[in-house]
């Protein structure tokens, strides 16, 4: 009896576990929700969510994330809608790892028709979106500078000084700001490295007399057992030798930390500084949604 | 739109394409009605399957439905929807 209810159990719970949804078919649930709702952008959300869960068909997802938006904006006449549909068909041209040559140009087809509905909506409405002006001109690129403070201001800053200050007269302090932080966090750095080096060297030197004075009791421990003990004068030598060897391992402890201290903070300040500026440099990124590179040119 | 199926086989021979479920997407103009584009997912729009499968759409005039995009499989066990 007790042999057959194990059984059943062991029968039932593989049952009991495939049935139980996972967070994949929650979210299909939800997103199908938006789509009998006819919330399209929502449903265009959820599937663009969806695609991003384990144990997906990732491009298929953003297909239907794509079908949603696309139908947000035939619905709405929105073309923010439309705008989010093109960057979910570039993300998944920018993916790559197509099945084959047939899908890579059916997604880029679906980006090149996005593209043409935008600007077919732009000359039709007069409507700037997120790539064409209101007559169907393409938007320049606009390229996002990455804030660099050692760089320094990428556009030239409204000119509000003195005009003395302007013409170069008189030192705008203002300007050098930037640079002198940076100066003084590397000179910090630098002076703390020195201190630290300095102090490392006060360190050795302090362990070599402790070890001196330790090879120097063990003399004399070995001089008095051979001579059957300490001679008086020995005795107080020794002591004095023991107090001296005492000061010097506290010694010793101290320099240690304060070595490592000033060390640390030194080699983390000047390391934790911007790389050197140069003509041309590579700055890798990543988050979340992806990574990439920025190519950064200096003129 | 089940009943193009047929039609849409021939397409399919003249491709030389496998028989397995296509899914075919069809884009109606929000304000008209008419179709706007149809596409084959996953294909290629010049492929001949695709060029094939649009002429045969459009043909048929579907009307539009509740979605402005909608999708209809092809030879997967349901026949289309």
């Amino acid at each position: 009896m007790l042999a057959s209810l194990a059984l059943s159990f062991m029968l039932v719970q593989p049952s009991v576990e495939s049935s139980r949804p996972t967070p994949a078919d929650a979210q299909r649930a939800v997103a199908e929700a938006h789509v009998a709702q006819r919330a399209y952008e929502e449903a265009g959300e959820a599937y663009l969510k969806l695609a991003s869960m384990s144990g997906v068909v990732r491009r298929d997802e953003l297909d239907q994330a794509h079908v949603n938006l696309d139908s947000a904006y035939l619905t709405s006449n929105l073309t923010r809608h439309l705008c989010r549909a093109l960057q979910v068909a570039e993300m998944t041209i920018a993916d790559g790892k197509f099945e084959g040559e047939q899908e890579e140009k059916f997604w880029q087809d679906i980006r090149d028709d996005d593209v043409r509905h935008l600007r077919e909506d732009a000359r039709a409405t007069k409507r700037q979106n997120c790539r064409f002006g209101p007559d169907g001109e393409s938007l320049k690129v606009a390229v996002a500078l990455l804030p660099d403070p050692e760089i320094g201001p990428q556009t030239p800053p409204l000119d509000l000084r003195e005009p003395a200050i302007r013409a170069g007269a008189v030192d705008a302090p203002v300007q050098r700001g930037s640079a002198d932080r940076r100066w003084r966090v590397q000179t910090a750095g630098a002076a703390l490295v020195g201190v630290g080096i300095g102090s490392l060297g006060l360190l050795i030197g302090v362990i070599t007399v402790n070890r001196r004075q330790a090879q120097a009791m063990e003399r004399m421990n070995e001089d008095a057992a051979a001579a059957g003990g300490f001679s008086t004068a020995g005795l107080v030598q020794h002591d004095r030798i023991y107090a001296d060897a005492r000061l010097t391992r506290s010694a010793a402890i101290g320099l240690g930390v304060v070595t490592a201290a000033t060390l640390l903070t030194g080699v983390a300040l000047l390391v934790s500084r911007k790389r050197a500026t140069r003509a041309v440099a590579v700055y890798p990124y990543g988050g979340l949604h992806g990574g990439g590179a920025t190519l950064r040119l200096r003129f | 739109m089940a009943s193009l199926e047929p039609r849409i086989e021939v397409c399919l021979t003249r491709a030389s394409l496998d028989r397995k479920p296509y899914t075919v997407q069809v884009r109606f103009a929000a304000v008209t009605g008419e179709i706007d584009q149809v596409r084959v997912a996953k294909i290629d729009q010049q492929h001949d399957f695709t060029r094939c499968v649009d002429q045969v759409v459009r043909r048929a005039r579907p009307a539009i439905g509740e979605s402005p995009i909608e999708s209809f499989t092809f030879f997967s066990v349901n026949n289309g929807r």
